[in-house]
């Protein structure tokens, strides 16, 4: 008889050696991006992944089938730049089709999300979370190396009312030497239109392999350069979740900060990814990935593609170890990845 | 730099670059007038901002840096930027 506990057979859910159970997908469904920030890509010619490694809409909505019947709920879409990726709102709706999905959410730079809001939200998406590094427009193109702050701006403003958007969020990577300026105005402009906004630090993923612990910027010292401004009250985290929140005590809103690297939320982490040419990752900074994409093209069943997620979940790492000495960052960037 | 639409559009006109292109540099798009009688898409070079989302995204390659323009297509930088003339 199998020793393996019936439970632990049938049930679905994605449990890990720590306990920890994997309800959230972060799909990139593309490496490709539109923009070249400094702590991100290089602005030479990207190699970008091979064509035919990146999965087709066929492949994706079969594997996000399969997240989903062993127990994933939310799909976080996302990429490189996920709207560069043609199509992408014909995938969305076949992913919102999918049982056991409950909901779609999209990280964008924002460049191109006026154009496509209105079929997204059609297509299923209800959050969608905007990159956005700095309100200044000479600043923003020196950060990204376009000068497209118009556009991203248009395209928080129509993802803000269109009435199937739920909840429109800022992610600003905090950066030192930059995000000191430019915390305040973002925090302003954020205040000023009723949006959650979420300091990043930034973690050690870009192409080029440059980042240095000294780059970061940490929550600590930027919550103490807004509350200087505006006085903040700490609210309660909620289980899983990246951010810490904290108000304005003048009822101006709310703040977030994700400290990936100062003050490390692996504990409660619930989050998988699947990278756009169908490699599973347990951790952002895992050394290792698990081929999907490859028993998935050989023919492999379903029942045959959940034994490798679920032995993939089971090793999940504790957490990343950037700070411990002899860290290395992992082979692929963020942009390779998926944010 | 700008990027250049060449030959094997002719007759695809797939049209999946003016989905991704960041400044509409890429015209006629499918619901512009002329895209109909349009022999191919092109882009405009003064436009372009050379983020390299349009040549990615063709389903026939026919973009390319205009850098990398094989010798034979030389010709559709050109045609592309008469287009805007």
């Amino acid at each position: 008889m199998d020793a393996t506990p019936t439970a632990a057979r049938t049930a679905p859910v994605l449990t890990d050696g720590y306990g920890r159970v994997a309800r959230d997908l972060r799909l990139s469904v593309t490496d490709v991006c539109n923009l070249r920030c400094r702590y991100c890509l290089p602005d030479e010619r990207v190699a970008w992944l091979p064509r035919d490694e990146r999965l087709d809409d066929d492949e994706t909505v079969r594997l996000v089938t399969l997240l989903a019947a062993l127990g994933v709920r939310t799909v976080r879409v996302t990429g490189g730049e996920p709207l560069a990726r043609p199509g992408l709102a014909r995938l969305v709706e076949r992913l919102a089709a999918i049982e056991g999905i409950d909901e779609l959410a999209l990280t964008t730079n924002g460049v191109l999300l006026a154009r496509h809001v209105a079929a997204l939200a059609d297509a299923g998406i209800s959050r969608i979370n905007v990159s956005l590094d700095s309100v200044d427009r000479e600043r923003f193109d020196a950060l990204t190396r376009r000068d497209l702050l118009p556009r991203v701006l248009e395209g928080i403003e129509a993802a803000r009312r269109h009435p199937g958007i739920r909840q429109v969020k800022l992610n600003a990577v905090a950066l030192r030497g930059v995000t000191e300026h430019e915390a305040l105005d973002l925090v302003a402009f954020a205040r000023a239109h009723d949006l959650q906004l979420r300091f990043i630090e930034v973690m050690p993923l870009d192409a080029a392999g440059n980042w240095k612990p000294t780059d970061v910027l940490t929550a600590e010292q930027l919550r103490a350069i807004i509350a200087r401004r505006w006085p903040l009250e700490p609210l309660e985290r909620e289980p899983s979740s990246t951010a810490r929140l904290l108000r304005f005590a003048d009822g101006g809103g709310e703040v977030g900060f994700i400290a990936s690297v100062s003050e490390p939320f692996c504990a409660d982490c619930d989050r998988l990814r699947l990278t756009a040419d169908g490699q599973l990752r347990t951790c952002l900074f895992a050394h290792g990935e698990t081929d999907l994409r490859g028993p998935l093209r050989a023919g492999a069943d379903d029942a045959a593609l959940a034994r490798v997620v679920r032995e993939a979940v089971a090793a999940k790492q504790w957490g990343h170890e950037i700070h411990r000495p002899g860290f290395r960052p992992p082979a692929r960037s963020m942009s390779a990845i998926g944010g | 730099m700008t990027y250049v639409i060449t030959e094997s559009c002719i007759g695809t006109k797939d049209a999946s670059c003016t989905e991704v292109c960041p400044v509409d540099c890429i015209h006629p798009t499918p619901d512009e007038d002329g895209y109909d009688q349009a022999d191919q898409l092109y882009i405009d070079p003064e436009e372009c901002i050379d983020c390299d989302a349009c040549a990615e995204s063709c389903p026939v390659d026919a973009i390319f840096s205009e850098d990398q323009v094989p010798d034979d297509l030389q010709s559709y930088i050109q045609k592309n930027a008469a287009h805007y003339a």
